[in-house]
């Protein structure tokens, strides 16, 4: 085997690398997939502002275009990819493939075909739950459910695309592709974000769900992200990701009017509804970074799971320390400016009324038991964050 | 045009739509037939199945050029400041006064669709109540489960295929064969994401099943059963006691008397009909007034198995029909029978529904019907009686609780129960409710006014029957002092 040093750059330390091939920057496709399921957690959240300030929509509805285009772009491009590499096959690219029925694409490409092929079904399934249910009536629901997984597979798809070039790319042709693993883990964290909306009021932040959800839901990506990326400080990158798009749409939307289209209206609201605030996510983050860059640079079963419980007491200790007074702070008058948008997010079908501006729950608030059965959680998915993340850094196809 | 709405009627019978109950039984379809303003229009409501649910909306402008027809819902409790902009109906194609129009509901409970028309003479609003209410289960068409089942194996199989390769070959260098132990560990991975797989649609299965099991228990609605029961009253005769549990989650608010009454029941004898009672209980003297125990005298009916029907409208404007069975024994409890009649609106007729075009009663009146004793289903109609005297004189029609007509229809098989009048379906007294919550009650209409009656003895019912069978049809009315119950039987295919 040839040593690295006869490697170009944009080539491959594999056995086709004494082919001689060029030097080859990040496909346009891995850009392409990347980007498009941006549009998926933009989307949702703009979605979600549909239904609170105008409420009526239709399939067609810009925010549900936005969320499919996130699908069927990525899906389109992953499956001219697999008949690219089964039928056309370039040397090269289709070396780094793998083979399903016959076919032949990156793993990526694979996911994110699956996750197209779900999103896709969803649509129908939903048509037949709102007719044999009720539009609507719980948002998690098995239709929307399906939906989500068929979008987390597409961004995860995207990720193991971009993942799969950078772990075999050369050190100085990878910039590229270590920049959209961090986009890429970004976009995972909003659609984590939007999908636990319900659970992660201000008013829900003293509860134990809250932090119990939070827990269970919120590390993966961000850990996976520390452990795969080549960039340093990994997870706080991806926060401040997840962070400045939701304060982006709680700027924007506002400013656009809208006016309810369904009765009853509790709410005689004007403009779009902002999201909520996004959790001030980035202080765990710098923490997982933090014990990541000191503990976690070597890898092994015990010292992952032990890493895992430090992460997980880490992650809930400083989501706690941020999160229960800058909640405080959210259902406070002062938070009642455009910046913040405090108790601006309630749409048309929404009473107003004391219950805005207070802690729900009152009687499941944070205890002790409920904080080891939070913590407990954080270090579970932790210890597969690493395992996953293990697993990712290796993908080379 | 007919034709068209009929069209109209009978997809929306394809679609499934026609469910169980709305304020009546099995009959969820609203007709209206009334004035906005100068206008005089004729309304279908087809609610939705399931709440949130889209209810289909067919406006008739009788006379007058129309420019606009615009439709808006109302809910109960937010009125029109709590409504949307109203909706445009659109102008159906080849038509020129036949408009249509979607709209949303919401919520469960008391709605009512604003129905505006705009043209030269003026405008006008017509207020038509409805019921919001769950009455649909919606079974997945044996093709549509094949088309599932075929995709989702699909899905399941593709991703147990890419989860194998990509353990298989995803950490492999480019180019690198795969090892034998490699290959052995994509099987691997593919047994445990199947056996995954198998466990999260068993999971998907099961919170399907629940959400099922929430949605017929919680959310549909059924026709509420009423609690009756036969017992002596203080001078010794029978007396019917009536009670429910009000389900709070649906309407909570105190039962308002309609044409006077807070309650209309409704005795059929079962199952040839040949017995029809129109009572009128009253709320228990010594109940509060927000009490469900209703009593009644008991009038002579002959023994035998009664389907029983209750009508009673909320303060919000929601109606509902109770429904149950009652046997009467050949001597209720040994007592002796009531003489009387305990209301002076009650009503009692012994004879069995004809198949005839014509009934003459011995009070020297005749009432013919004025449509076929066949029909299709779903065939949105108009069933005109008149009444003369026998000779053929015209009869004079007096007002029997506050209209001049009443139709109740029931199938053989008491699945279906509607209590009309020549309004139509809705509850005039909900329509009044609602025209008062907006300071408008110029907006209700007036309980004789030109829909009411005519100035000939007929009588017009805007109604479409919703499934085929057996359906009987007495006519309520008064005239001379006397009130006439006649039934009739028709076909329908």
């Amino acid at each position: 085997m040839s040593s690295q040093t006869d490697v170009l750059p944009g080539q491959f330390a594999t056995p086709v690398q004494s082919r001689v091939v060029k030097a080859v920057g990040l496909p346009w496709y891995c850009y392409a997939v990347a980007l498009a399921v941006a549009c998926v957690p933009i989307g949702a959240l703009w979605d979600i502002s549909w239904h609170l300030s105008i409420g009526r929509d239709s399939f067609w509805n810009p925010a549900h275009v936005m969320i499919y285009t996130g699908g069927t772009i990525p899906g389109f491009v992953c499956g001219w990819l697999v008949l690219k590499n089964t039928f056309w096959p370039d040397l090269l690219e289709s070396a780094a493939t793998v083979r399903v029925w016959g076919f032949r694409g990156p793993i990526g490409a694979w996911l994110v075909i699956w996750g197209a092929f779900m999103m896709l079904f969803s649509a129908p399934f939903d048509n037949w739950w709102h007719n044999a249910y009720g539009l609507d009536v719980q948002i998690i629901s098995p239709p929307h459910t399906i939906l989500a997984l068929g979008t987390y597979a597409t961004a995860i798809g995207a990720l193991l695309l971009v993942l799969s070039w950078q772990n075999r790319a050369a050190a100085d042709n990878r910039v590229a592709a270590n920049i959209l693993v961090l986009f890429a883990c970004g976009v995972l964290v909003s659609q984590v974000t939007v999908f636990i909306t319900e659970k992660s009021y201000p008013n829900a932040q003293h509860g134990e769900e809250f932090y119990g959800v939070c827990c269970r839901m919120l590390p993966l990506y961000l850990i996976i992200a520390a452990r795969v990326s080549q960039i340093k400080w990994a997870a706080t990158w991806v926060s401040l990701m997840y962070m400045l798009v939701r304060m982006a749409l709680i700027w924007i939307l506002p400013l656009f009017p809208a006016h309810p289209k369904l009765a009853p209206i509790y709410n005689p609201i004007t403009h779009m509804a902002p999201p909520p605030f996004p959790l001030l996510l980035v202080v765990p983050a710098f923490g997982i970074d933090l014990i990541m860059q000191t503990l976690g640079r070597q890898r092994g079963f015990w010292r992952d799971t032990g890493l895992a419980v430090l992460l997980g007491v880490t992650f809930f200790t400083l989501l706690l320390a941020v999160q229960w007074p800058f909640s405080n702070f959210m259902l406070s008058e002062a938070s009642r400016n455009a910046f913040f948008a405090g108790n601006a997010m309630w749409g048309y079908p929404d009473r107003l009324g004391d219950w805005c501006t207070q802690f729900w729950e009152s009687d499941k608030q944070l205890g002790l038991r409920s904080s080891m059965v939070a913590i407990a959680g954080g270090a579970v998915v932790s210890r597969i964050a690493l395992w996953f993340g293990n697993w990712l850094s290796e993908v080379k196809r | 045009m007919r034709a068209r709405i009929t069209k109209i009627v009978l997809f929306l019978a394809w679609l499934g739509v026609c469910g169980n109950v709305r304020a009546h039984v099995g009959s969820p379809t609203v007709f209206f037939q009334g004035l906005a303003g100068n206008y005089p229009i004729r309304v279908t409501i087809e609610p939705p199945g399931v709440v949130p649910g889209l209810a289909q909306i067919h406006v008739v402008v009788e006379s007058g050029e129309a420019k606009t027809v615009t439709v808006r819902p109302v809910r109960w409790d937010v009125g029109v400041k709590g409504s949307p902009s109203p909706d445009t109906a659109t102008l159906v194609p080849g038509e020129t006064n036949l408009f249509t129009a979607q709209l949303w509901l919401m919520a469960s409970g008391a709605y009512s669709v604003f129905v505006e028309v705009s043209g030269p003479r003026g405008d006008g609003t017509a207020i038509v109540p409805l019921n919001s209410i769950a009455t649909q289960r919606l079974m997945m068409t044996k093709g549509l489960a094949i088309l599932f089942a075929v995709v989702g194996s699909f899905i399941v199989v593709l991703l147990i295929s890419v989860v194998g390769a990509a353990i298989r070959e995803g950490r492999l260098e480019p180019g690198q064969e795969i090892s034998p132990l490699r290959r052995r560990r994509g099987w691997y991975g593919r047994a445990l994401a199947a056996t995954l797989l198998s466990a999260a649609l068993c999971l998907g299965k099961y919170w399907w099943d629940s959400v099922d099991k929430d949605y017929r228990f919680r959310r549909l609605y059924t026709p509420q059963s009423i609690q009756t029961e036969l017992k002596p009253n203080a001078a010794g005769n029978p007396e019917l006691e009536l009670s429910f549990v009000p389900r709070s989650r649906l309407d909570s608010t105190p039962l308002i008397p309609d044409h006077g009454r807070l309650m209309h029941l409704f005795l059929i004898r079962d199952p040839d009909g040949g017995v029809f009672a129109h009572l009128h209980p009253n709320r228990h003297p010594q109940e509060g007034k927000d009490a469900t125990l209703f009593t009644t005298r008991l009038p002579e009916l002959p023994a035998g198995h009664y389907k029983l029907y209750a009508d009673i409208t909320h303060e919000s404007g929601l109606t509902q029909t109770l429904t149950n069975d009652l046997t009467i024994p050949a001597s209720p409890s040994g007592l002796a029978a009531n003489q009387s009649l305990a209301e002076t609106d009650d009503a009692v007729s012994l004879a069995q529904p004809t198949v005839e075009s014509h009934i003459n009663f011995h009070e020297g009146f005749r009432l013919g019907r004025g449509f076929p004793d066949t029909f299709e289903a779903n065939q949105e109609t108009r069933l005109v009686f008149h009444l003369t005297t026998v000779s053929g004189a015209e009869a004079v029609l007096e007002p029997y609780l506050g209209m001049y007509g009443h139709l109740i229809i029931e199938n053989s098989d008491g699945t279906v129960f509607n209590h009309l009048h020549p309004l139509g379906s809705v509850s005039m007294v909900s329509q009044r409710q609602f025209a008062e919550r907006e300071k408008a009650g110029f907006l209700a209409n007036k309980p004789l006014d030109q829909y009411c009656t005519s100035a000939s003895t007929e009588l017009s019912f805007p109604y479409a029957f919703p499934k085929p069978g057996i359906y009987r049809l007495w006519l309520q009315t008064k005239t001379a002092g006397k009130i006439l119950t006649g039934g009739f039987q028709v076909s329908i295919k």
